[in-house]
């Protein structure tokens, strides 16, 4: 098991430099150079060039991200376009927000995602079953900031019940929250089902039902442990798709977390800011895949055998 | 044995087809989402482009659904439905185009890692695991802002996310069609791999292609819908269903038709699409109908 644990961290490490590297790259297409960018249209050309020469624009590609990379691991993130303040202050206040906000809504996918699938397989083409299904065909179909506005419209202006925007009060993160679990959750709701079915018709299960035990006790204790392991995984990648997704909700509901600082950013052509903030993002969402995997072989026993030896 | 090939390869699309007709939610979709590629085709003839979906009308702001404007009219009084049916244009066109690129590379690459395994297969699928960390999204946000905003970019950075989804899908589909003896025999026969490749693996590797592909339409256009909506999209006065959501959020209050309506177009197109593929996947292999 340490093993596979310290396996897995170390395989971490080219990963991070893999998607730094790729995120470097995409943003270095971006036209226009940081002189111009920071002292606007009517600067002289000569002001330019020494900024540029100053923050190591014309240096090659490869020293930039070294030298990039090697303030990221310190902390140093440069500083932002738009506020002069170092990216990194302005990152770090908003990362509990979004970290929240992606939590709130896993905890909420799973709670609704899980029960309703395994319900949906017990009782397989039931009414309930058909209604599951279809809902949740239709909940996918939605997108989650149009949902977000939906559920702004109805909660917010008709029933007057929660705050329109912003996270002033835990009230707040209902709606944000919502948004981006229901969506997932249809998916978890799937995945539930089918893999629960395939389980349920496995042989130990009509073992366990030849020995006497109660239909409760297959359905929660011997068969759910099995159908749980693939669920993790698709859990795990929700997180991600989360992350992505609180980039459009924040910026509906406007919570001040990553999601919006990347769009502010964005908007303004804020590019140490962009940079920091997807890569924050990006890296985030690579180390949660890590806890993913390393809980994975936490519950299934075949993974901890393998590395027993 | 010419007509005897034809034959059987017709009477396996049309079982497939009577499978799929029975399936009424499917039909649904399909009727659907044919009636919405009808509008977008038809839309200069249903609802003239320039005057009625761009130019702007100061007396007519706002104005809820009526006999007039069945959808309304948005915050420049243009007609929400000469707006939506042009941007069902722009939303089909990136769904469907970048669908299809991503499908043409998907199989490229899809093909060339599951046929040559070994080295090949390694390079490609951990270089594209790596893309994978990103969050497609988050990816196509960050390509978009370098290239810029606009149709074309939204479609290239949209495609790029998919790749490397499209690429495991499509290469465990062939894998176990490249062990098969036919392809063997194929290649005692002096068949080239790219022959190989078009005339045999991916004709039996389809169906899950087919699945995948119409899926990700619907996704497509809910992820280009979303990135419209910030800005990162299709640009204003062009109507595009993300960014007249985009528009119509700060007229919430007033006007909670130009919210609605918008959405419950991207909806409708994705849910039959979504429905079309469910159907589609039932359809091609009933065994895996649970």
């Amino acid at each position: 098991m340490y093993r596979y644990v310290l396996k897995r961290l170390l395989l971490l490490i080219p990963i991070i430099v893999g998607v730094t590297f790729i995120v470097f790259f995409i943003l270095d297409l971006t036209p226009g150079d940081p002189g111009r960018l920071l002292l606007g249209p009517l600067a002289p050309q000569e002001a330019v060039d020494r900024k540029n020469e100053e923050l190591g624009y014309n240096n090659p590609f490869f020293t930039r991200y070294l030298s990039y990379m090697s303030g990221a691991l310190r902390g140093d993130f440069g500083e932002s376009y738009r506020t002069s303040q170092p990216v990194f202050s302005e990152i770090l206040p908003r990362f509990p927000t979004t970290l929240t906000l992606a939590f709130l809504a896993v905890v909420a996918s799973v709670a609704i995602g899980i029960p309703l699938g395994i319900l949906s397989a017990v009782r397989q083409y039931s009414k309930l079953d058909t209604t599951a299904t279809i809902s949740a065909m239709f909940v996918a179909s939605v997108p989650d900031f149009w949902l977000g506005l939906m559920l702004m419209l109805l909660f917010s202006l008709k029933l007057r019940l929660l705050p329109p925007d912003g996270i002033d009060s835990p009230l707040g993160y209902i709606m944000p929250t919502l948004a981006l679990a229901l969506p997932s959750s249809a998916s978890i709701l799937r995945l539930t089902r089918t893999t629960m079915l395939e389980t349920i018709r496995q042989d130990y299960i009509r073992t366990a039902k030849a020995k006497g035990a109660s239909e409760k006790s297959i359905i929660w204790k011997h068969a759910l442990k099995i159908a749980l392991l693939p669920i993790i995984t698709v859990v795990g990648s929700q997180f991600g798709y989360l992350l992505g997704g609180s980039i459009v909700v924040e910026t509906v509901f406007s919570v001040p977390g990553l999601g919006m600082l990347t769009v502010t950013a964005i908007k303004a052509k804020d590019m140490p800011q962009v940079m920091g903030a997807i890569l924050f993002l990006a890296v985030l969402f690579v180390i949660i895949m890590l806890l993913v995997d390393l809980l994975y072989a936490f519950v299934d026993p075949r993974i901890k055998a393998r590395y027993k030896a | 044995m010419e007509p005897d090939i034809t034959y059987k390869k017709k009477s396996q699309a049309l079982s497939i087809w009577r499978r799929f007709r029975r399936n009424r939610l499917a039909m649904f979709g399909l009727v659907v989402f044919l009636i919405i590629v009808l509008c977008a085709v038809f839309a200069d003839v249903l609802a003239d482009y320039e005057e009625l979906a761009i130019t702007q009308n100061e007396d007519e702001r706002m104005l809820p659904p009526s006999g007039e404007h069945i959808f309304g009219t948005d915050n420049y009084g243009r007609d929400m439905f000469a707006r939506i049916i042009h941007g069902a244009r722009n939303s089909l066109t990136i769904g469907i185009s970048s669908t299809l690129i991503a499908l043409f590379f998907g199989c490229i690459l899809g093909g060339l890692a599951a046929y040559y395994s070994g080295v090949v297969d390694n390079c490609i699928m951990r270089f594209l695991d790596m893309i994978a960390c990103i969050p497609s999204i988050l990816l196509a946000l960050t390509i978009v802002f370098a290239l810029g905003a606009s149709l074309a970019n939204l479609l290239t950075a949209i495609t790029i996310a998919i790749i490397p989804g499209f690429t495991r899908v499509i290469r465990s589909a062939m894998l176990p069609i490249i062990g098969q003896e036919f392809i063997e025999a194929a290649r005692a026969c002096g068949a080239t791999d790219l022959r190989i490749l078009v005339r045999y693996i991916i004709p039996n590797a389809i169906g899950p292609i087919l699945v995948q592909g119409t899926m990700s339409v619907a996704s497509l256009i809910m992820t280009a819908a979303s990135l419209s909506f910030i800005g990162m999209g299709v640009q204003p006065p062009e109507p595009e269903w993300g960014s007249m959501l985009a528009e119509a959020r700060e007229y919430i209050r007033y006007a909670p038709h130009m919210v609605i309506i918008p959405g419950m177009a991207i909806v409708l197109t994705a849910l039959s699409l979504n429905l079309i593929g469910d159907g589609l996947r039932d359809a091609l292999d009933p065994r895996l109908k649970n």
